[in-house]
């Protein structure tokens, strides 16, 4: 199965990434070039081994609680920012989810 | 959907019935963040709490904090999940700026706990509400819409402070139960420590689900997603509106659409989210800086272990061993810290009735007076057990005892050095109340004979004028005993 | 590589100033390297190098994806042109404890991906070998660097063979440890799972010193393994009498250069004179490696770069207007092509309806990869050994158009990485005065029994070139360039 440009376009809508209409054709041509090339998995059974996701297998570990912060020593957290004003970084207005007032959101 | 719809309060209307699930997120009182070493106080400055991790800096990697999990344990125990012991940190895509990695790290697929169960009261029943999982996850940012005119502000300092999410079934059937299922999940996670529940600081946060079926049926509704209720009451009215507009909506004959609401507190309304806002793909998948969470049986049993009583096994207790009164169990055990300080004073006073009576009476209104709660109040159970003996002797009476712990509140001194230095102690000794009761009585002969041709109502009478001659001091049980014995001689 | 120091003969920053001329003279020019994107100024270097450790008064060459304090890390990307990180790597802390000094930022594809360093958004770098062929990457900067006797030992990162293959192509010794025993804190994420800081050397005795320099637990990277780190020259010099050594057939293809295929006969000659034993493996699932890495290192890339959005730090589209128009201008701006190809690759294959088919079957495969290599083991082998590369270093341009045929570049490394394993890349020979690299793949932990048998293998090439200078502090072949 192919990619389409549509879908192509979908992808780097969800990736924040703006290709140009030329480079949307070229990347749908070496996407499926990859993809051809990547289409060799489906001949495996992969019906019996475990996921492999990690690089090592490991439990995870706790931090040392003493651990300090690291870094930041020398400047503001907005020193390498765009733009960063009363000490918040700073980005075009977004559309307040509740009309106007400080949007607490959170994590979804 | 019709573009608002207004408060009002649902109508059983069509015999449907509302089914609702909530995801509610509880922030963890840990000290430091997740997945860094930065504090998680609320309320600093912005950006101050801010370190390469958590400002998603590149090349800087997450590192548990242990204390996180432990507080995860103990909240999937008490809810009576099953805790796996391999659970997968995963990463949930999104771009936001407030969220400065670009993913969330949460739990997708295999998360720390699942298949709990809860039992709510309400309506006078009890109701079971399935938990289908508890997920450790860490927050987001703020972004702030109101501090530059054409911009958004973006603070970090709650970037990275560790969450659970506590996701229920769709068991419950009514705003009012909803809302007694949420006042009672509070309960128990500050019953267990695990966070502060402050929902004005967003430490609890919920969302809910909710669709509408033919009374009875099995099947489910298709679902809108309720999001921004900032109060418990919040939420309750906003599903009230919402099931109320699923209602006109099938009634009319169309069907719901699967759609996110915001609820808009100020207008009592709820408005569907920008389409544009929804269309995600989080593209989970398992974080590859963090290898898997491993639990053994050993450290579950010793969470387990130290558990502490749950709110309703705890009242049943007071009930059942302590004799008190249905009411004033659920009073003294709506906080741990009410509760602990109830037991206290019981235990040192050995008569729980009576501790219940100071701790309900005098020290709940100068607590509500003072505006805080039980664990800021300034008598410890210790002092107040000091008192409520010297009211259980005679020394005071019990209203002096309440004006003694008024100044106990103020002074910070012990009952006994109050009473001491100002003179409070009652009167007990015979042969001086003999001379106030004689004193009386030789002044009223005639209310004395009216009380003996059966006027009996006098008694009070001269009651409070002994009281009046020794100042206040006489033990009033004394003194009515004399009375008696004289008046009746 | 401190054994000199303290003799009298030189002050401490004598060989960092040496290296810095040098790297300042290949930097210029039409004839120029450009394996350095940013070189400390000489001023800054006075005196440094003091500290009493195994690299006294070594300079070192660092990759630009690892964030240093003292200089700029652009990763090879214009999103990053003159960031300045506020912490530094933990390997860089390492470097310097022991009395290293970073001389400078080495060029690289950007965010490591590629096999060429041609993806640099500041140009490539040449092969010191070479002029008109590539270094091969993505650390092509930090082996062009040892390549051209500036500095006898650097640092860089290898996620499918960004380490070994340009150690290979610039005939130099490049080593990738096994997964979590160098802390990958303070290296910009390529592909968590499989990147692992390495090292360059003129010599395997300098890249193994370099490594044990790094090598350990460290407690801001989870990853990082808790296990001592053992003396990777213990026995260094003990030879290959009775150790088995397998040799893959599937690692011996018509892919492979029929020259490279004959000096990797003649090292396993070589060793097979000195006592080891070689028996013919097979690793079936090798084909299925590049396809697999192709799938998996993406994904993993498509989520770290998401960082990049232009609000903290970095390039932010000035004329932006609205959120989405920072996020898409900036990194639309701010990314190359092959990044911008790697980030929509990696998107697709975790988006619905796709995560299955390509992220969820990859894993599987590179479980099973990982198993073929642990059959191996389990029958009695000690270490295997492979050529690094199909091809020696190919021309500038040669490969730019056709991304497929880069990615195979990776064919004989990326199975290292899936499997956790540690490689090295030594050289073997030459093919029309290009060199070519043999690799030794070792089970995991196994780095010191793998590095004695490149170290046999180099041995066992000396006397065709000396390959030591008599002060470790200085370069390796000075000036051959």
């Amino acid at each position: 199965m192919a990619v389409s440009e549509e879908q192509v376009r979908r992808i780097a809508d969800l990736a924040r990434l703006k290709p140009d209409g030329a480079a949307i054709a070229r990347l749908t041509g070496e996407l499926n070039g990859i993809l051809e090339h990547v289409r060799a998995l489906e001949r495996l059974d992969v019906e019996g081994p475990e996921d492999t996701v990690h690089g090592s297998n490991g439990a995870i570990t706790y931090r040392d609680p003493d651990l300090e912060p690291d870094g930041l020593v020398a400047g503001a957290p907005g020193d390498r920012a765009p733009d960063w004003r009363n000490g918040f970084f700073v980005v075009p207005r977004l559309p307040a989810l509740d009309g106007g007032a400080d949007e607490d959101r959170g994590a979804p | 959907m019709s573009e608002v719809a207004r408060t009002a309060t649902p109508t059983d209307g069509g015999g449907m019935e509302a089914v609702i699930g909530l995801e509610i997120h509880v922030q963890l009182r840990t000290v430091q963040k997740l997945f860094c070493p930065d504090s998680t106080r609320f309320g600093d400055a912005p950006n101050t709490h801010v370190c390469p991790v958590c400002l998603g800096l590149p090349g800087a990697l997450p590192v548990l904090n242990g204390e996180a999990v432990g507080l995860a344990l103990r909240t999937a125990l008490a809810f009576g999940c099953t805790i796996h012991p391999t659970s997968i940190f995963a990463r949930k895509n999104y771009f936001y700026p407030d969220l400065p990695k670009g993913y969330q790290i949460s739990q997708f697929e295999q998360p720390i706990a699942t298949d709990g169960r809860f039992a709510v009261e309400h309506g006078g029943g009890v109701k079971e509400v399935r938990v289908r999982r508890i997920h450790m996850e860490e927050d987001a940012g703020k972004s702030l819409h109101d501090r530059f005119s054409r911009s958004t502000a973006v603070d970090l300092n709650r970037t990275g402070t560790p969450l659970i999410e506590l996701v229920s079934e769709p068991d419950l059937r009514s705003p009012s139960e909803v809302r007694a299922y949420l006042q009672q999940v509070k309960q128990v996670l500050e019953y267990l420590d695990v966070s502060d529940c402050n929902m004005e600081e967003g430490s609890l946060r919920v969302d809910a689900n909710v669709s509408i079926r033919p009374a009875g049926a099995a099947g489910l509704g298709t679902k809108t997603e309720l999001k921004n209720m900032n109060s418990f009451s919040g939420v309750e009215k906003a599903l009230g509106v919402e099931i109320r507009r699923q209602r006109g909506i099938v009634a009319e004959g169309g069907s719901v659409e699967h759609i996110t609401l915001l609820w808009d507190e100020v207008r009592g309304e709820v408005r569907p989210m920008r389409s544009k806002e929804e269309s995600h793909d989080y593209r989970y998948f398992p974080d590859p800086d963090l290898p898997p969470l491993v639990v053994s049986a050993e450290r579950i049993e010793a969470v387990r272990a130290e558990l502490p009583e749950m709110p309703v096994t705890r009242r049943e207790r007071f009930v059942r061993d302590l004799g008190l009164p249905e009411y004033d169990a659920e009073v003294l055990t709506s906080t741990r810290e009410l509760a602990d300080y109830f037991e206290s004073v019981a235990a040192a006073v050995g008569d729980p009735k009576q501790a219940s009576n100071w701790v309900m009476g005098p020290v709940l209104a100068l607590s509500k007076d003072r505006g805080t709660a039980v664990d800021a109040f300034p008598v410890g159970a210790e002092a107040l057990a000091g008192l409520v003996r010297l009211v259980q002797e005679g020394v005071v009476s019990r209203n002096v005892g309440k004006e003694v712990l008024g100044k106990m509140v103020e002074r910070g001194e012990s009952a006994d050095a109050i009473v001491e230095a100002e003179g409070l102690a009652q009167i007990q000794d015979t042969s001086r109340l003999e001379g106030w009761v004689d004193e009386v009585l030789d002044a009223h002969p005639d209310e004395v004979a009216r009380f003996r041709e059966g006027e009996k109502r006098l008694q009070g009478y001269f009651m409070g004028e002994v009281m009046k001659a020794s100042k206040g001091k006489a033990d009033p049980a004394e003194v009515a005993r004399l009375l008696g014995r004289k008046l009746n001689a | 590589m401190a054994r000199s120091v303290g003799s009298g003969e030189a002050a401490p920053d004598h060989f960092v100033m040496t290296a810095l001329a040098r790297a300042q003279r290949t930097q210029e020019g039409s004839d120029s390297l450009h394996a350095f994107l940013a070189l400390r100024e000489e001023a800054e270097l006075v005196g440094r190098g003091t500290a009493k450790g195994d690299l006294t008064g070594v300079p070192v060459a660092v990759k630009d994806n690892l964030c240093t304090l003292d200089l700029p890390t652009s990763c090879g990307s214009r999103f990053l042109e003159g960031y300045r990180s506020p912490f530094e790597a933990t390997v860089i802390r390492k470097v310097r404890e022991a009395g290293g000094v970073v001389l400078g930022k080495t060029n690289m594809d950007e965010f490591a991906m590629g096999s060429s360093t041609e993806n640099s958004a500041y140009g490539p770098t040449r092969n010191p070998h070479d002029l008109g062929r590539v270094p091969g990457g993505s650390s092509g900067g930090s082996a062009a660097a040892v390549a051209a006797g500036i500095v006898r030992c650097a640092l860089g990162s290898d996620t499918g063979g960004s380490v070994r293959q340009p150690a290979a192509f610039c005939g130099v010794v490049g080593i990738k440890p096994t997964y979590g025993r160098v802390s990958r804190y303070g290296l910009v994420a390529f592909a968590s799972s499989l990147d692992q800081v390495g090292t360059f050397g003129a010599s395997v005795e300098d890249a193994a010193r370099l490594l044990q320099v790094i090598s350990g637990h460290d407690e801001r990277d989870s990853t990082s393994t808790r296990r001592e780190v053992p003396d990777f020259l213990d026995g260094f010099d003990d030879g290959v009498e009775g150790l088995v050594v397998g040799v893959p057939d599937e690692y011996f293809t018509d892919a492979l250069e029929k020259e490279i295929r004959t000096r990797c006969d003649e090292a396993l000659e070589r060793l097979r004179d000195r006592g080891a034993r070689i028996r013919r493996v097979s690793l079936p699932h090798t084909a299925y490696a590049v396809p697999t890495y192709y799938v998996l290192a993406p994904a993993e890339a498509s989520s770290n770069l998401a960082r990049f959005d232009g609000v903290r730090y970095g390039v932010r589209a000035p004329e932006a207007e609205s959120v989405r128009a920072v996020y898409d201008e900036s990194r639309t701006r701010g990314f190359g092509p092959e990044v911008v190809r790697r980030i929509m690759l990696g998107t697709f294959a975790l988006s619905a309806g796709y995560y299955d088919a390509y992220y969820g079957r990859a894993q599987k495969v590179r479980s099973l990869i990982t198993r073929d290599f642990e059959r191996t083991w389990d029958d009695g082998i000690d270490v295997l050994f492979t050529p690094t590369s199909p091809t020696p270093a190919f021309e500038l341009g040669a490969r730019t158009g056709d991304p497929v045929a880069m990615y195979l570049s990776d064919i004989y490394t990326v199975t290292a990485n899936l499997a956790g394993i540690p490689g090295i890349s030594v050289p073997v020979g030459s093919v029309d005065g290009l060199p070519i690299g043999g690799q030794i793949l070792a089970p995991r932990w196994q780095e010191t029994r793998m590095i004695r048998v490149a170290r046999a293998l180099e041995a066992s090439l000396a006397g065709t070139r000396s390959r030591r200078d008599p002060d470790p502090r200085a370069g390796g072949e000075g000036g051959m360039v």
